[in-house]
């Protein structure tokens, strides 16, 4: 039976044989075997409500135990640093004496984002992008969120990844940051890994970027997202979250922002107080994500069932405590 | 021999020749005879001392001969950025460093600047093709030294001059495409009379307020930065003598370079002297009959306009409003008095006695004759 749930040490070759499958960029999901374990130790600190400040990291698993994909949630963008966006704004320059009045957009570096919850470290094996599974490893993380509210901002970010050429090179980063670096996209993407990317943001420039003094070819990718990101996207927007001016420094894809109360999925969730193994032949059935446990103890499935007077009532629900309370969403998006 | 005087109204037609033929790039000779006419208007009051010390600019011209026609014109502009506000680029730079990232990078910087506002700039100096001679650019030029020498309460300590910058032969400035360009859709020579009509103030409000990077730019304006048109090249290597230095800030425009001096240290300022004048009626002016400096150095004076004799000396009276120059071949001074014949004199309005400041031409006297605009 498919299910997510935290990621423990014991999935650190697992995890690298996922990370090898995607071509997405993870700056939350360093690259080297040390730095990943030290990840994982510290989301297990956080599953334990000992760090409130650690990305917390899922992994979904088959019915064998194999893991199949990863997501995470890291409770406060940045954590104890600045968190780094541009924000794409605009200035009017007009001479109401010449005749002139030209929009131009201007970046300018920001921490607004600082704070807010964001959504991260998504991987999946790309069989199963388009199943199911990607709604119950994406949409597991709300119901976390639901049944631990404290831990979290009011607010939720997911930074979609940028354009990215072939060879792995982001031509925003070429243009800008590299002008600042001396290293390219590959490169500073690894210190990245290894020094976080606050460190890296920081030797970012201060002052303001005209769009206009950029190459046309670099306008065109700000604020742009890579296709393979177009799933999540696509999911984002039915929960309501929308984009929003704030594009990465790194590679300028954008950043979606949503409240968390206004998520579709948050809206739809309701509490059930036990399960009942027999179902009623009469209700119909439908499919569900169901969650259970706290911290470390989470678990979310999805199965087929209904609810009725508090009671999820579902034939296959083996691997839940039954006298436990807990989440459900139908898997449907309602919205 | 060349006079310098101050402009007056009957120069209105010659100026406005002047502006059509300066051409593009000279901002401060636009081709709008309303515009002209309002610069002549307030030299000529600056001159009276109808206008507040910090509104002066003063305008000279120069003619050939005592009676000719004006063949060139300069100014003196005793306080930039009072009524509008004056634009600059100054060129700095950035540096980002992480010892940890192994990551030290210095990135060239624009920055707008005001920072020149309530200086002194020479400028305005264009000279009509026929006249390109004899030292006539050197002797323009350099008349203003003599003028800000006589009358330094009139000028900031921080005398500047901005150099007209590259521009190709079409006209276009490859910083303009660059970075105005974008900013305002419009070309480099329409921009360029907007900012010679006064309008400089309302195209500075549509240009880019926050610093720009440099490496951002297009390669060619980047190149561009602090380069000065070939044409102006020789105004700022005579300017260079006089100890004239860029400082680092650029035209906002075409990024040609400042330059900048302390008054007191400019060395044309420096090496001038008072003397008194010492008329020597006679024919031609030939003097040494009183046997000042010795009869064999003198050859004959007040004659800048024969080719084998160009002026090396720049001799002034000291009155304001009356002020007058003249390029002279040789100078008679025994430090003290400066041997004038009555051309000499009648043309620096001069008699017996006045004070006269004279001032070779060159510092080391072997400069070009500067032949076009600064």
């Amino acid at each position: 039976m498919w299910q997510v749930r935290p990621l423990d040490c014991g999935d650190l070759a697992a995890v690298e044989c996922l990370l090898q499958t995607t071509t997405l960029r993870l700056s939350t999901l360093p690259d080297t075997r040390e730095k990943l374990a030290q990840s994982i130790a510290a989301a297990r600190q956080g599953f334990a409500g000992k760090d409130k400040l650690a990305t917390l990291l899922f992994g979904l698993q088959d019915g064998d135990g194999v893991l199949q994909g990863i997501c995470g949630i890291q409770p406060h963008a940045g954590a104890d640093e600045p968190f780094y966006s541009y924000r794409i704004d605009e200035l009017v320059h007009a001479s109401r004496h010449l005749g002139i009045n030209q929009r131009q957009t201007v970046l300018y570096l920001s921490h607004e984002l600082t704070g807010l919850t964001s959504l991260c470290s998504f991987v999946l094996a790309p069989a199963l992008r388009a199943t199911p599974l990607f709604h119950l490893l994406s949409r597991s993380r709300l119901l976390y969120m639901a049944a631990h509210r404290h831990v979290f901002a009011d607010e939720l970010i997911c930074e979609i990844q940028g354009i990215w050429d072939d060879q792995g090179q982001s031509l925003f980063w070429k243009h800008v940051g590299e002008l600042f670096f001396g290293m390219d996209f590959i490169t500073a993407d690894q210190h990245c890994a290894l020094h976080g990317k606050t460190a890296i943001a920081e030797l970012l420039p201060a002052y303001p970027v005209y769009n206009t003094l950029l190459p046309e070819d670099v306008q065109v990718v700000i604020a742009n997202h890579h296709p393979a990101t177009q799933r999540t996207i696509d999911w984002l927007q039915a929960e309501g979250m929308h984009k929003t001016r704030f594009v990465d420094p790194f590679d300028a894809g954008p950043t979606y922002r949503g409240k968390l109360e206004h998520m579709a999925s948050i809206q739809a969730i309701r509490p059930f107080d036990s399960i009942s193994k027999h179902q009623s032949t009469t209700e119909h059935s439908s499919s569900w994500l169901v969650s259970q446990g706290e911290g470390a103890n989470f678990v979310c499935m999805i199965l087929s069932g209904h609810l009725q007077d508090g009671v999820f009532h579902c034939a296959q629900s083996a691997m839940l405590n039954d006298g436990t309370p807990g989440l459900l969403v139908s898997l449907e998006m309602t919205r | 021999m060349s006079v310098i005087r101050p402009i007056a109204e009957h120069d209105l037609g010659a100026l406005i020749r002047m502006a059509k033929e300066s051409g593009v790039g000279f901002t401060s000779l636009p081709d709008n005879p309303e515009l002209i006419s309002r610069k002549l208007e307030r030299a000529i009051a600056s001159f009276n001392g109808d206008l507040p010390a910090d509104q002066l600019h003063f305008m000279f011209v120069i003619q050939e001969a005592a009676d000719g026609p004006p063949v060139g014109v300069c100014g003196i502009e005793a306080r930039i950025g009072q009524d509008d506000v004056f634009y600059n680029y100054r060129l700095g730079a950035v540096i980002q460093a992480s010892k940890a990232l192994g990551v030290y990078s210095r990135t060239p910087t624009l920055f707008l600047s005001n920072d020149l506002t309530g200086a002194t700039e020479i400028g305005s100096l264009f000279l009509r093709a026929p006249a390109r001679r004899n030292r006539n650019g050197s002797l323009l030029s350099k008349c203003r030294l003599l003028f800000l020498a006589a009358f330094p309460g009139l000028f900031s300590q921080r005398v500047i001059a901005e150099m007209r910058g590259y521009s190709d032969e079409q006209g276009q400035s490859p910083f303009w495409d660059g970075l105005g360009r974008p900013f305002f859709n419009i070309e480099f020579s329409d921009a360029d009379f907007l900012t010679g009509s006064g309008d400089k103030v309302f195209i500075a409000e549509l240009m880019p307020k926050f610093p720009i990077y440099v490496p951002m730019l297009p390669v060619s304006a980047q190149q561009a930065i602090g380069v000065v048109h070939p044409g102006t090249e020789p105004a700022l290597a005579m300017l260079q003598c006089e100890g004239f230095r860029r400082n680092g800030y650029v035209d906002i425009f075409d990024a040609g370079p400042t330059i900048e001096c302390e008054l007191d240290r400019i060395n044309g300022i420096q090496r001038s002297m008072v003397v008194t004048a010492d008329i020597v009626e006679g024919a031609d002016g030939v003097a040494g009959a009183d046997g000042v400096d010795g009869a064999d150095r003198v050859k004959r004076t007040g004659a800048g306009d024969s080719p084998g004799t160009a002026p090396r000396w720049l001799f002034s009276n000291e009155r304001f409003s009356d002020f007058r120059a003249i390029g002279c071949a040789d100078a008679q001074c025994d430090g003290t008095r400066i041997i004038l014949s009555r051309e000499q004199a009648d043309m620096l309005r001069v008699e017996n006695g006045d004070t006269v400041r004279i001032m070779a031409l060159n510092p080391e006297d072997a400069t070009n004759d500067p032949s076009t605009s600064d």
